[in-house]
């Protein structure tokens, strides 16, 4: 049987008393691509790991039901010898590598099994186009050419259905693309690759060339259908709380169907419409007082005494504002965020923050507000509850007040259910929720963000934009996010600074600055699909989220 | 220390490192073993950072083992240096008997922490002069226990991963606002760092599953020969902490009344009086 055939699947947790998985019956293919898809928590990665035997092999789980993988069955068969059938990856690249070179970690696979030799090594490595970097050291890689070698590691073993969660995750946009035409080429050598995404910006060109979509949700297997048919579900996504491209969202709101998944024809016709509505399609400014938060002059920095990081940086810092910086990696980004916070020291120059200068990080203290790329290592409580209610202690007056600000801001960001639970025992998605509460609960006058969006889930990341764009509005503060991500730039900052090597290559209203070709080149982004259609039809764009309310306010709809 | 040694000859210099720190009793030979190890230190030519890093992980410690030491030492003779609380102070005074610094307790605890240092400097410059794939190659080849040898290349590798953590989470405490100068903070500094190192091996067991990792199985692995640099080094190291140890257990023996050969009398006097 040259399939994987899964009957009447049911899988619970033992510190749950839900199944994860519900009487799922589905068989895969070889010479075929699937994506799974769902919210957080359907059960995507639960299926994947079953699959690959780690649950209940390596993470402990009640399993009812059959599960065969090319006549193996998962749950009993050696793990060891099963990773040589099936493999599972999983999805942050960076924490995936053992060794220090690429070609070492290439032949720590040679050195585990013995039937590979180096002629296998070379035409994988060439396959991938990963030739030229492998003598390189692994941290002096990007995270495409990171995803590139963990993809080269497992194809040494040759197995045949490859199931990789959530692989674009820490990827930027033009990486991302990479890989999935990368896994399409794949699927052709008797492969059966599943993927596992909720990304469905990223694969909008590629639907057509997806085999089929798995759509789960609480566990259950709720549609199976074509990749090429995905547009006509576009409703039951959107209600299953997926985030769909904006072309599927505005077909629905218009009513009027897609031909095919990246027909971008209704949007078009939208904002030509909206083009016509003249004055109406002005973005709204906000009101920005001259009240500098922050004020770079003349700043340079080394880490040694000749290699400067960054040369010369004179910026301004606007209250109500929230600031992207951009650039491509090593250009200074996240050293800019760490002289603002005071974390590193200026070789020249200064930073002035409310007009005093920026002297230590002990300076900064309950002023400057950070969340890290990785924002579990803000979590320091035993509970939910603790995390925001010691910071917000602050500056509460009373206990009521710290009730009262403990449960609304829980309230806005989903998480009031878990207020007793520890943070570190929850998913990834509510962690990053809790984190942003605990940092909120500072009410810091500047909220640094530094890659916070990498590797989270659409749903948090527009949640993280709408909360910080009010949070400065409301509060008369600053934000700035240091971001690879080309459309939480776009729909949730106002201005944008683009760094390269370690210069500001271009700054200003962040709908000016992405629309510069040149910019986008430098930064290796990719433009969000209506701004590339604003700037064919020479329209000033907005972004899609007031594109969406003016379309609601307007009634393009109906004239379309 | 020299950064083109084989990682084996590192690894041989800790191992005897470690040897002589358990084997040496005199204050002096431990402050010379001391000294060498912060002569390799300074040789891996650590940064500002590695500097603070240092002092953070060594000082609490020292400075910790030598004042318990030096307030609790119960052996005689012992000299007072000061007196922290005298005996006729009320109440606290009467209960304790008085509280006191002792010279003998203060050299004791030194001793220690001048084992801790000596060991914890000499691995922390070979953890930051050795490449994880070179050490990975070398112990996978040496090493028949697959876990142990692919646990530790991991380890060395993290250890990097682990120290920007800890930078990160302190920014957090600073801006917080939390006094890190506070015990009950110290468990806010270790709770995500643990959560992470359970995180990082989970995906770490999954991402050596998926590379074909089998810990049941002996694996050939390219290993490169040793220069005679690294041979001499190796001999001449073992040869030198493995003699000493062996003295030493030898003597202690003597003094324990279990074996005692006439003709090594002479030998047991030298390594009382200068081991």
């Amino acid at each position: 049987m040259n399939k994987v055939v899964v009957k009447d699947l049911q899988v619970k947790y033992p510190d749950s008393e839900d199944y994860a998985i519900r009487h799922v019956s589905i068989e895969f293919e070889l010479n075929k691509l699937y994506l799974i898809i769902g919210k957080s928590g359907s059960g995507k990665s639960t299926l994947g790991k079953v699959l690959a035997g780690i649950i209940p092999q390596i993470e402990k789980a009640e399993v009812d039901g059959k599960v065969n993988v090319l006549n193996y069955n998962p749950v009993k068969t050696d793990i060891h010898k099963l990773s040589r059938i099936i493999t599972y990856l999983s999805q942050s690249p960076y924490d995936q590598v053992i060794s220090g070179y690429v070609e070492d970690e290439l032949s720590f696979i040679l050195e585990n099994v013995e039937d590979i030799d180096f002629e296998r090594l070379n035409f994988i490595m060439k396959y991938l186009g990963i030739e030229d970097i492998r003598h390189r050291r692994i941290d002096e890689l990007s995270g495409g050419q990171i995803q590139k070698l963990i993809i080269a590691s497992i194809l040494l073993l040759d197995p045949k259905v490859i199931v990789l969660d959530e692989p674009l995750a820490y990827l930027d946009p033009k990486s991302s693309r990479d890989i999935i035409e990368l896994l399409v080429r794949l699927k052709g050598y008797e492969k059966c690759i599943i993927l596992i995404e909720h990304r469905l910006k990223d694969l909008i060109y590629y639907f057509n060339k997806i085999d089929h979509v798995v759509l789960i949700d609480q566990g259950k297997i709720i549609d199976t259908f074509r990749g090429s048919e995905i547009h006509r579900k576009s409703k039951v996504l959107r209600e299953l709380g997926l985030r769909i491209p904006i072309n599927f969202e505005i077909s629905i709101l218009c009513k009027n169907e897609l031909k095919e998944p990246n027909d971008t024809e209704p949007l078009e016709q939208v904002i030509r419409l909206l083009s016509l509505k003249g004055p109406k399609l002005e973005v709204e400014r906000q009101d920005t007082t001259n009240v500098y938060l922050i004020e770079i002059s003349n700043l340079w920095f080394s880490y040694s005494s000749s290699n400067f990081i960054l040369k010369n940086i004179n910026l301004k810092f606007n209250s109500n504002l929230v600031y992207a910086i951009l650039g491509p990696n090593a250009s200074g980004k996240s050293t800019l965020l760490l002289c603002i916070a005071g974390i590193l020291r200026p070789k020249r120059g200064f930073v002035k923050i409310f007009d005093k200068l920026v002297r230590s990080l002990r300076s900064t203290a309950g002023i400057v507000g950070y969340i890290p790329q990785n924002p579990d290592l803000i979590l320091m409580f035993e509970s939910v509850e603790k995390e925001i209610s010691e910071r917000a202690k602050l500056w509460c007056k009373s206990k009521i007040e710290l009730e009262r600000y403990v449960i609304e801001i829980s309230r806005t960001l989903g998480i009031r259910n878990y207020l007793d639970r520890n943070p570190h025992a929850l998913s990834r998605g509510q962690r990053f929720r809790v984190a942003l509460a605990a940092t909120l609960a500072l009410r810091p006058k500047i909220l640094l963000l530094d890659e916070t969006t990498a590797g989270q889930d659409e749903e948090c990341i527009s949640i993280l934009g709408e909360l910080v764009k009010d949070y400065v509005r409301e509060d008369h503060t600053v934000a700035v996010v240091v971001t690879h991500d080309i459309d939480f730039t776009y729909n949730y900052t106002d201005k944008a600074i683009v760094l390269h090597d370690g210069k500001v290559y271009a700054s200003g209203d962040t709908i000016d600055v992405l629309s510069r070709n040149d910019v986008i080149d430098k930064c290796n982004l990719i433009k969000p699909l209506t701004l590339e259609l604003y700037n064919k039809y020479g329209i000033k764009p907005i972004p899609d989220r007031e594109l969406m309310s003016k379309i609601r306010m307007l009634g393009i709809c109906y004239e379309a | 220390m020299k950064l083109d040694l084989d990682p084996r000859a590192k690894i041989a210099i800790l191992v005897s490192f470690n040897i002589l720190a358990l084997t040496f009793d005199q204050l002096r030979n431990l402050v010379c073993l001391t000294i060498l190890s912060g002569s390799f230190y300074l040789l891996s030519r650590p940064n500002l950072e590695r500097l603070k890093m240092t002092l953070l992980i060594i000082l609490p410690p020292v400075w910790g083992i030598t004042l318990l030491q030096a307030l609790f030492y119960q052996e005689w003779p012992r000299t007072v240096l000061a007196v922290i609380i005298p005996p006729e102070m009320p109440v606290i005074g009467w209960l304790t008997g008085g509280v006191y610094l002792y010279y003998q307790g203060f050299l004791y605890g030194l001793k220690q922490s001048l084992r801790l240092v000596s060991v914890m400097l000499l691995g922390l410059a070979i953890a930051w002069t050795t490449s994880e794939s070179k050490l990975l190659r070398i112990l996978r080849g040496t090493l028949s226990n697959q876990k142990l040898s692919v646990g530790v290349s991991i380890a060395v590798k993290s250890l990097h991963i682990i120290t920007n953590e800890v930078k990160t989470v302190r920014i957090v405490l600073i801006l917080s606002k939390f006094n890190l100068l506070n015990p009950k903070n110290i468990a806010k500094l270790v709770i995500p760092l643990i959560a992470q190192v359970i995180r990082r091996s989970y995906t770490l067991t999954l991402a050596l599953l998926s590379k074909g990792f089998n810990p049941e199985r002996r694996v050939k692995s390219n290993i490169t020969k040793l220069k005679v640099i690294d041979k001499i080094v190796i001999t001449s190291s073992l040869g030198i902490a493995l003699s000493l140890g062996i003295l030493k257990l030898l003597a202690l023996l003597f003094l324990l009344d279990i074996l005692y050969i006439p003709e090594f009398r002479d030998l047991y006097w030298w390594v009382i009086n200068n081991i």
